[in-house]
């Protein structure tokens, strides 16, 4: 196992490495140019605005070589520093770690929830094939799938908030000094952007876990444990579950990057301050210290997450060897 | 005894009613304001959005010169007792403040004249520039370019005097100006919060202390949490997107002694598309500026919300490249002017709540305003004329077929069919809008249907707001890789109005005339406008006008809407009255909120 997580962490290196290169060089070859934007209005001679962007320019480094800014992008990221901001003029890691957190907050009840649900009702619409039940989340699911996120997230608004008026229609709850209040602020602000993300992802999650599980139950093992007398539960949880989990991890394991992804679509309906929205805003704005990094990020949790994933097989599935 | 308690219990009730009295009277309520999203800068000099700025108007104030809700300057007598002026021998003018002695910071700490002198010596620092701010505070004054340099400590147009008193002195070569006290406009920046350890130096124009260390600790922790202020609020935090401010008991008020009425105001980042209905549902109590005519109605609809409505001091335009290519020649800007139906952008974007402008002013501005029938009468009406558009093409080089010698034959016109010059060259406008832009969409859609009956092929491009403004500012410096001669974006005045900087050809160019304009008549009027004395109101008008004229006729840029804005609240809000000039930030001072 030790002898398979230092191959696996050691062969993540060079793949780091490409992918730093490919991304800064993608990012550095797309038009426009964001010191412009960081020069304040007002400025009222080509001698000002000169001198303002040249000093930003040094300021952030952006007046070197490209090979120079990626060895200093690197040797930074390596010590924790992201870099500036340049719509926000300030360092990456102020600019990201509250949204950041947002989105693991509404990410991880959300995953929590589908899952909860999922699961299930995967599994018992898988065991009780073309009964009203397994119909009526089949229908669910395609309806589901069929509906795009930010349609349910503005129905769910206009029929909640604007119109029974029990939770708020968006935004980020305020502390007020009144703790306790400030939690519950927190809850009711949660719940609307919660219910938009689950029915968002229920649809997919129920049919994966529903047709894994009717692929294990037509399996001869199966057949067998029934032969041999064993009762239905134990068959469904014991033998049938644990081997459907296989396909289950996957998706399990992908969901982790999705925690720390973000939801764009659903956060900027919300106006929830969350990562997804942060990170589009700053392509929108050529942000790219912020864009490099959130990237960095997400392909270092990408290669993690299947690590994860291959470790979790091993635990699922005695016949998978991580040697 | 009886008559004892009696008497006690009556002076106990009239007590408690002096009591409740008063608390009417002072500052209550809470009013949250939804706005799009903050970047968090709560002093000037770091980034450019709009709404951070409405957050610091709400919490700076006391400055020398104030300007009222018409847009004009005057003295902030709550901030100065007296002021005087004085020219010396080389013409650089001198106005020297007297100020109250009533003025407080929010923490309860006196303000003096070393808090003003502060502002300035410290804004216009090198140091401050070091810190990653910017700033053009002072740069009118004497000896700006020196002190910024770091040449010398001494900034020579600045002088404390004592407790109370400070100068500030306006070099020679940027006087006259007709806005000259906005020169003269300084507020104060709190030395015993910003200046650990700093202090005005002996000759009143200078600071002592280590000012490094004190803009970097301004630039990383009171540019974010304030921790004093000298508006009518005080900062309390901005957390997940929401400003809080509280009352500043401490405020002396603004130009006309009003405190604000509000305990509590709460900026907060909300989805701009539900932001009327958030109003109508009470989540929020007021959102401003709002331009679509379907939230209009809506809210006009509703007995739960109210507005205030005020016409833009700007307009949304097609720019046009005054130096290169085929909108180099007056004749093919004003043709495509005849060939844009403007009253479609109107009713499409703004359904309906707008206007249309045909020269470079707002419909608020006080010029435009006081000579309205004589403007709409002189300028020319740039309407949907296809007949005029090909007389005017007619009169350009571009009045041939492709072989450069057969005159073009208008009714001929249709899409492949377009107008050369004599050397072959085809007219061509290419245009660049912003990506996920309606006004784009419809100019991609609306103008080839006129440009097509005219010879003109009109293409679009779509690209981010950055590489437009790229290609919009920096287009003469592009040399081969220049493409494009026109533009859509928008544009709004302040109450200082001065184009000067954009179209004189001193700045021919440069960044700062964008659209390359070059005209000797231009250039007398507008060094003329700014060139008179603050009083000279009457002679000010008549140059604008004059100026209007000369604007309309070369036309380097064409208004295709003008917004009404709509201020739109809670019916339990009070007291909201805005204008072009004097927007929700600063007219919240006078707004109140039922409970």
């Amino acid at each position: 196992m030790i002898k398979f997580l230092t191959r696996r962490m050691l062969s993540l290196i060079p793949v780091v490495f490409v992918i730093s290169v490919m991304l800064f060089g993608m990012f550095k070859m797309m038009p426009g140019d964001p010191v412009l934007l960081m020069i304040p209005p007002g400025l009222r001679t080509e001698e000002q605005r000169r001198d303002a962007y040249d000093a930003i320019s040094q300021r952030l480094g952006l007046d070197k070589s490209i090979p120079e800014q990626y060895v200093a992008w690197m040797g930074n990221m390596a010590r924790g520093e992201f870099g500036t901001s340049t719509t926000y003029n300030r360092p990456v890691k102020d600019v990201i770690a509250q949204p950041l957190k947002n989105s693991i907050i509404l990410n991880v009840f959300s995953l929590i929830l589908a899952f909860a649900v999922s699961i299930p009702v995967g599994i018992k619409s898988a065991v009780k094939r073309h009964s009203f039940f397994d119909s009526f989340w089949q229908v669910f699911s395609l309806v589901g799938l069929s509906i795009p996120v930010f349609f349910i997230g503005l129905v769910l608004i206009f029929v909640f908030a604007i119109n029974l008026r029990w939770v708020p229609a968006g935004g980020m709850p305020f502390n007020r000094g009144d703790q306790i209040g400030y939690y519950i602020a927190w809850g009711r602000h949660l719940i609307l952007p919660i219910l938009t993300l689950t029915i968002g992802s229920l649809a997919g999650t129920i049919r994966y876990v529903r047709n894994a599980m009717i692929d294990v139950i037509n399996k001869d093992f199966i057949r067998t444990a029934r032969s041999k007398g064993l009762s239905e539960k134990v068959i469904i949880y014991s033998h049938a579950f644990r081997n459907a989990l296989i396909p289950v991890v996957t998706l399990v394991a992908g969901s982790l990057v999705a925690i720390f992804g973000g939801s764009a679509i659903t956060e900027t309906i919300f106006a929830y301050n969350g990562i997804g929205y942060v990170l589009i805003s700053a392509l929108n704005s050529r942000d790219f210290m912020v864009v490099l990094t959130m990237n960095m990020f997400y392909a270092v949790l990408s290669l993690t997450a299947n690590l994860v994933m291959d470790i979790g097989y091993a635990l699922v599935d005695p016949r998978v060897k991580l040697d | 005894m009886k008559r004892l308690v009696s008497l006690l219990v009556v002076a106990l009730l009239a007590a408690t009613l002096a009591a409740c009295n008063q608390g009417a009277t002072g500052p209550s309520g809470t009013l949250i304001v939804g706005t799009p999203k903050l970047n968090g800068d709560f002093i000037a000099g770091f980034s450019n959005s709009s709404y951070d700025n409405a957050v610091r108007t709400l919490i700076w104030g006391l400055g020398t010169y104030s300007t009222t809700p018409g847009g004009e300057f005057v003295v902030d007598e709550t901030v100065v007792k007296e002021v005087t002026t004085s020219l010396d021998a080389e013409g650089n003018k001198t106005y020297a403040f007297e100020l109250n002695n009533n003025l407080k910071w929010s923490d309860g700490t006196g303000i003096t004249a070393k808090d003003y002198v502060f502002g300035i010596l410290f804004a216009a620092s090198p140091e401050w520039v070091a810190a990653g701010a910017s700033s053009t505070l002072g740069d009118s004054l004497v000896g700006y370019a020196a002190y910024k340099a770091g040449d010398t400590k001494v900034f020579e147009g600045v002088k404390y005097i004592d407790t109370y008193k400070f100068s500030v002195t306006i070099s020679a070569e940027e006087l006259p100006y007709f806005y000259e006290v906005a020169y003269a406009s300084f507020g104060p920046s709190p030395l015993h919060v910003w200046g650990e350890g700093i202090d005005i130096g002996a000759d009143g124009s200078s600071l002592t202390g280590d000012l490094a260390a004190a803009t970097q600790k301004v630039a990383t922790t009171e540019r974010f949490k304030p921790s004093v202020t000298s508006g009518p609020f005080k900062f309390v935090s901005f957390e997940n997107d929401a400003v809080t401010l509280e009352n500043n008991e401490n405020f002396a008020g603004d130009y006309r002694g009003h405190k604000a009425k509000l305990q509590t105001v709460i900026v907060r980042y909300i989805n701009q598309t539900l932001d009327v209905d958030m109003v109508i549902s009470g989540d929020v109590d007021l959102v401003a500026g709002v331009i679509e005519g379907a939230k209009i109605e809506k809210a006009k609809d509703s007995d739960q919300a109210d507005y205030v409505s005020y016409k833009r001091n700007g307009y949304g335009m097609i720019a046009f490249a005054n130096d290169f290519g085929p909108t180099q020649y007056p004749q093919v800007r004003k043709a495509i002017a005849h060939l844009v139906d403007r009253n479609v952008f109107l009713q499409q974007i703004l359904g309906g709540y707008g206007a249309l402008v045909n020269g470079e002013y707002g419909l608020s501005q006080w010029m435009y305003v006081s000579q309205a029938a004589k403007v709409n009468e002189t300028l020319v009406n740039y309407s949907f004329n296809v007949e005029e558009a090909n007389r005017l093409l007619d009169e350009s080089p571009y009045k041939f077929e492709s072989d450069g010698v057969t005159p073009f034959d208008p009714a001929k016109a249709a899409e492949g069919y377009w107008r050369h010059d004599a050397d072959g060259n085809r007219l061509t406008i290419n245009h660049l809008g912003t990506v996920d832009n309606e006004i784009t969409d419809l100019i991609s859609t609306e103008l080839p249907k006129g440009t097509n009956r005219a010879g003109i092929e009109f293409t679009v491009d779509w690209q981010d707001f950055n590489a437009l403004l790229n290609n919009y500012y920096y287009g003469y410096s592009l040399g081969a890789d220049r493409k494009y001669h026109s533009f859509n974006l928008a544009t709004g005045f302040t109450e200082v109005y001065d184009p000067y900087y954009s179209l004189h050809s001193d700045f021919y160019g440069t960044w700062q005339n964008a659209t390359g304009t070059r005209d000797a008549e231009i250039d007398r009027l507008t060094k003329q406008m700014r060139a008179l004395d603050p009083e000279e109101k009457e002679q000010y008008a008549a140059y604008w006008f004059e100026y209007q004229v000369r604007w309309n006729e070369l036309l380097p840029v064409l208004p295709i809407y003008s917004n009404e804005y709509f201020d739109i609240f809670n019916a339990r809000v009070e007291g909201l009255e805005t204008t072009p000039t004097y927007q929700w930030a600063r007219a919240l001072i006078d707004v109140s909120v039922k409970e």
